[in-house]
């Protein structure tokens, strides 16, 4: 099960090895992951995580071990997480895992290291690097998943179906499913996160799930349900008179709505459909 | 008055979004509520903006007029009734059915419901009532609605009204009695204030019959959670200031009071009010909340002569007396050609909008009074610094404040650090002191900070603190931010020495034949 490839130039320097824990982008597997390095027992400076991907790169005088996901060691780590250090802790260190920032997986398990030691108070502890590292991942994802909640933009399918389409940097889907799951509850949805390839689903009355789209059909299927445009019309015309043109600012409003945001807002979409 | 019928809906759209854009406020914040079975919307405390208009405003909800018909004839206002605009106004239904559909697509967080007043402020008020009711109970919504009150309407129609609605609000529109006398000739301070008045105590009441709530205003709660005590020193000292202040308390009096004129006398009590709590339920296991977001209120900045000084007392006493949520400040926008108002195409005085916001926040989360921003001998706002480090600068003896040390009301008293950060610091230091590298990670702005604040005993820099080395240094800081605010919507391009030397003419042969042989 466990890859072991040796990567490192012995030289004339002492061999003191790290071992790199190489595991997926998802928060199950950051959490095996975590799993795994502590129960290696190597020790917390002989160990690395980090997450496997193109831009990843090779280190020298490391050894490699591929981690595979194991949903029971990532709900053991997560349980621990919460039960020991408190609930806060595993809700920011959740946040963190969903960022998509390289050194998410080694910032948790240094994270961890100092949480496990002190218990609920590390949250509070920004000073220390590790802390504040990983309060800083969270709250990067926390205030992305609060703007996805209103730029997220539904179009209507023939069927009736709500169908949003959404490019987060971070993963937020998991976190923004939850409001509109609250907020829409009586409406079949669907939010498509196009760089993940991953859907939440909601059928009306129901609870949602996630669905992974990486088969081909997917994006031909979606693009054939689109439907009229008469309520998107009505809002873009609505966005448009609302200016005071006398105030007109578009520094101040590209500093509150970045471009990239705008990609899948119906009312930024007008050229191309026109 | 040109009524067109048989407008689209589009059209219409056009016309009460364009005559409903110069209220300023769009915020959907001040209640949670979950969604429920049945029904569709919730509402999160915090806030949702949806989009961001090309003037940088927030869009939060969908801000209409119901009618722009009115047979008011407020000199500042576009739907005036001396106006020659086309008017027209939506159906309930029209409003209903636009609401709904653009919150299923996520466009809104909610409905802002606004009005001329049609026929008269009752006529109005029931059409309002009418609206909301359809929205709730028929088309089951459960998002946020901000209704405005009507200056004149009864008061058992704000109080069928407020039990619609999340947020309810009247405009002040002027800061003074005067000046509304002079620019809007068909309300009057009393009108005004009275459904303000109204609404804050049948929020009170509301609060009381809540089994969760032990019946405190929120003023008492805020009290309870951050004494206003401050651990600073007395801020003026000295004998020689006494008389001083005491002119200046009389003038603030006098300003405030003016604002409390004929109030006392409307305590109003809501009649029945048990049975009134199920008339404009959404469902009949749950209890209506009366204007739970609580109210807000809206004074133009820039078309009458009062000086930031009176603006921000207003602010101040309808924080402490009418308990209000917000206070938003608009600046003028000249769209009237009118003699008593600033000339059409004059610039809106955004600068000192944005200056008289960053009081209000200080006003609200940071303890200070208007008193201490600003009096009779400095009415007006610095235009390069902001308000807090102003006022820093000038009571340079409270500082450099010990971070480790200082307790919560000392640090945010610092420029620099705002709630979120004095409240990361307390709890940080509890395990280490802290230096200025953590601070930095913190949020701290230590570019504002670095002067008002030592770390163990240290500066970050030698600077000698001095209010004319401070001052300097934090100008010239400010120095972008505030071009910026000034100037952020002018369009500008790079310069460049061949487009813009003005050459009108094109050069002849002569020109040409002199440049080659040197004559000039």
């Amino acid at each position: 099960m466990v890859v072991r490839e040796n990567v490192g130039l012995i030289g004339d320097r002492s061999p003191g090895d790290v071992t790199v824990f190489l595991c997926g982008p998802e928060p199950e597997d950051i959490f095996t992951a975590v799993y795994d390095a502590w129960a290696s027992r190597l020790g917390h400076d002989n160990v690395r995580l980090e997450i496997d991907g193109p831009q990843r790169q090779i280190g020298l005088f490391c050894q490699y071990v591929s981690v595979v996901r194991d949903l029971e060691k990532a709900e053991k780590v997560s349980r621990s997480i919460a039960r020991k250090i408190s609930w806060e802790a595993y809700s920011g260190v959740y946040r963190a895992a969903l960022s998509f920032e390289v050194d998410r997986a080694d910032a948790i398990y240094r994270f961890l290291v100092v949480g496990f030691q002190v218990g609920a108070d590390v949250i509070h502890r920004l000073q220390h690097p590790a802390v504040c590292r990983v309060f800083e991942l969270s709250r990067k994802v926390g205030n992305e998943t609060h703007l996805f909640l209103g730029f997220t933009r539904f179009a209507q399918w023939k069927n009736g179906v709500l169908f949003a389409r959404m490019a987060p940097k971070c993963n937020v889907l998991p976190l923004v499913a939850p409001h509109f799951d609250d907020r829409m509850s009586g409406e079949n949805w669907m939010i498509y996160d196009e760089i993940r390839h991953k859907a939440a689903v909601h059928p009306a009355g129901g609870s949602w799930f996630m669905v992974d789209t990486v088969d081909a059909g997917w994006e031909e299927w979606i693009q054939s349900m689109d439907d009229g445009q008469q309520w998107e019309d009505l809002w873009r015309t609505f966005v448009d008179h609302i200016v005071i043109e006398p105030r007109r600012n578009p520094g101040l409003q590209r500093s509150l709505l970045p471009l990239w945001y705008r990609k899948n807002m119906t009312e930024h979409q007008r050229t191309e459909k026109v | 008055m040109l009524i067109l019928e048989g407008l689209s809906l589009e059209e219409k759209l056009q016309i009460l979004s364009d005559a409903a854009k110069y209220d300023a406020a769009c915020t959907s914040s001040g209640v949670d509520r979950q969604g429920a079975r049945g029904t569709i919307g919730s509402a999160s405390a915090c806030g949702i903006c949806h989009s961001f208009a090309a003037d940088g405003r927030c869009i939060s909800l969908l801000k209409i007029l119901m009618t722009n018909e009115c047979v008011f004839d407020c000199k500042y206002c576009i739907n005036r009734k001396s106006n020659d605009v086309v008017r027209t106004s939506f159906t309930p239904e029209e409003i209903c059915r636009l609401t709904m559909e653009f919150y299923r697509r996520n466009y809104i967080e909610g409905l802002f419901l606004s009005s001329g007043v049609a026929g008269s402020p009752n006529a109005t008020m029931e059409r309002l009532i009418e609206t909301l009711y359809l929205l709730r109970n028929k088309y089951r919504f459960r998002g946020y609605i901000h209704v405005k009150g009507i200056p004149g309407a009864s008061p058992d129609r704000v109080e069928r009204l407020g039990f619609l609605a999340d947020r309810m609000s009247v405009n002040l529109e002027l800061p003074t009695g005067d000046s509304l006398r002079a620019l809007a000739p068909h309300k009057t301070r009393q009108t005004i204030l009275r459904p303000i008045r109204q609404i804050q105590q049948g929020m009170a009441q509301d609060r009381l019959l809540l089994p969760e709530s032990g019946g405190w205003s929120r003023r008492q709660e805020e009290a309870f959670a951050l004494p206003q005590v401050t651990s600073m020193p007395p801020l003026e000292g000295g004998l020689a200031l006494e008389g001083h202040r005491d002119r200046e308390d009389h003038k603030n009096r006098r300003i405030v009071s003016d604002l409390g004129s004929g109030i006392l006398t409307t305590g109003y009590q809501l009649p029945q009010y048990s049975d009134l709590r199920h008339r404009g339920d959404l469902l009949a296991s749950e209890q209506a909340r009366f204007v739970p977001a609580g109210q807000s209120t809206q004074i133009i900045i820039g078309a009458t002569p009062e000086t930031d000084y009176q603006i921000v007392s207003v602010a101040e006493a309808l924080y402490q007396k009418f308990d209000l949520k917000r206070v938003f400040y608009s600046a003028y926008v000249g769209i009237n050609d009118d003699s008593a108002l600033p000339a059409v195409g004059e610039k809106p005085p955004l600068m000192r909008e944005h200056r008289l916001y960053q009081a209000d926040w200080l006003l609200r989360f940071y303890g200070f009074r208007a008193s201490e921003l600003l009096d009779e001998a400095r009415p007006n706002f610095n235009v390069l610094l902001d308000p807090k480090c102003d006022w820093a600068v000038r009571h340079l003896d409270h500082f450099p404040v010990e971070v480790n040390r200082a307790d919560y009301y000392t640090l945010l008293r610092v420029p620099g650090i705002g709630v979120k950060s004095a409240r990361r610091i307390l709890q940080a230091r509890r395990s280490s002191s802290l230096d200025f590298a953590d601070l930095k990670k913190m949020g701290v702005v230590l570019k504002r900070a670095h002067y008002f604040i030592t770390c163990k005993g240290k500066m970050m820099h030698r600077i000698r603190l001095e209010e004319n080395v401070v001052t300097t240094c934090l100008v010239d800081q400010n120095r972008r931010q505030n071009w910026q605010w000034e100037h952020g919507q002018e369009s500008y391009r790079q310069m460049s020495l061949f487009d813009d030397c003005k050459v009108e003419r094109m050069p002849t042969v002569e020109d040409q034949l002199a440049s080659v042989s040197g004559q000039f």
